[in-house]
């Protein structure tokens, strides 16, 4: 079984978007639609997809819209393992634990939930069914999520019980990234973080509408600037993985999305990515 | 000019006076910790892709991000070329600096 650590460390992270349908319509996303379409992977994609990536160690995201609604999600996800140089990792609003929930028993798919949103300017609420509770310390590899959005922040305190089953090993606690026009965002990394950030960012988009990649999931759709797209081919998978494709855009200078200010990751990772 | 002396990088201008760059020889020291051997060199100009110059930079701005690291000859070479032009780059900038503020 592999270790998060292991994988934050050592795999460039990329983003399949399955799909752009979503059940919910979280204020801050920007890579949803509320109209059911697309829900059935084209597996001649996905493998030729995969297949441009076969000699790179890279953990790929299932997301979208909600991969849960995704028909055929554990073919999707076979596919994916078929390649010991990547990881699955799937990230959800619960969706997948009720539709697909040998998922969750899969400690070599990276289950994600994101469960927990200020959805109300007054109060915290759960995404997902009401039955379901968050996830609680586990060795599977399933954990929650919980973006730390200005409302979370500002009533965080009147949930104490739901703060405490959170506060373990197995919650990822993600820095607001600012996405919604509404809120105001004063928080930005320094220049140079966000230079490396586009050398690779967190994180480049396969989309699977326009069968296409995407600069920067950040600018993937709802905004003005739209992120740079290149054709899906071999020789820009190349260039992608080997840092040659992207650069720094205008949007990077004005981005709001948190960088952590010691790099978006370490040194080590960049020997084991450029000695390839 | 440049000058490496005692591993401290010193500018010396054309009338002879020495100027220590105390910034600058800490990112030498660091890129010697992940290069090993380092070369100055302004004829050092072949392009390189933007991450080799960013990490010279990041490495410059936080110095305790530089580790020491495994790189490989070919990635050596490129850190190599990035570290001569943000050197030079500095040293310019500091050049034209000084001229116009005397």
């Amino acid at each position: 079984m592999k270790l998060l650590q292991d994988i934050q460390n050592n795999y460039l992270a990329i983003d399949f978007f399955l799909t752009m349908s979503c059940n919910k319509d979280c204020h801050y996303c920007t890579s949803y639609t509320l109209e059911q379409r697309n829900l059935t992977v084209d597996m001649e994609f996905l493998k030729s997809t995969l297949h441009y990536l076969r000699n790179y160690k890279c953990r790929i995201n299932l997301l979208g819209g909600e991969p849960g609604l995704v028909k055929n999600l554990y073919e999707v996800i076979d596919e994916v393992k078929s390649n010991p140089n990547h990881v699955c990792e799937v990230l959800s609003n619960s969706m997948v634990r009720r539709r697909y929930p040998e998922v969750l028993k899969d400690p070599d798919v990276f289950y994600v939930e994101h469960m927990i949103l200020d959805f109300y300017e007054h109060e915290i609420t759960k995404l997902g069914h009401k039955s379901h509770q968050f996830l609680d310390v586990n060795d599977m590899n399933n954990y929650n999520l919980v973006i730390k959005t200005p409302n979370f922040t500002k009533y965080k305190h009147l949930y104490p019980d739901d703060i405490e089953k959170l506060s373990h090993a197995n919650t990822l606690w993600k820095q607001f990234n600012g996405r919604s026009p509404i809120f105001h965002v004063d928080e930005q990394a320094a220049e140079i973080d966000r230079k490396m950030c586009a050398a690779f960012p967190m994180v480049p988009v396969i989309d699977f509408e326009k069968q296409h990649i995407v600069h920067c999931s950040k600018k993937f759709a709802n905004n003005t600037i739209l992120s740079k797209n290149f054709d899906l081919t071999q020789e820009n998978v190349d260039k992608m993985m080997t840092f040659n494709l992207f650069k720094y855009e205008s949007y990077c200078v004005k981005c709001t999305e948190y960088v952590n200010p010691k790099g978006h990751f370490p040194l080590k990772k960049y020997v084991s990515l450029l000695n390839v | 000019m440049i000058e490496v002396m005692n591993d401290r990088i010193i500018l010396i201008d054309v009338t002879g006076n020495i100027t220590e760059m105390p910034d600058l020889t800490v990112l030498y020291k660091n890129m010697k910790k992940i290069l090993g051997d380092v070369t100055i060199d302004e004829k050092l100009i072949t392009p390189i892709e933007d991450i080799y110059n960013y990490i010279v930079e990041k490495i410059y701005l936080m110095p305790e991000y530089a580790h020491e690291a495994s790189f490989k000859d070919k990635p050596k070479e490129k850190l190599l070329i990035a570290f001569n032009k943000f050197l030079f780059d500095m040293i310019e900038t500091h050049e034209t600096t000084t001229r116009h503020t005397k």
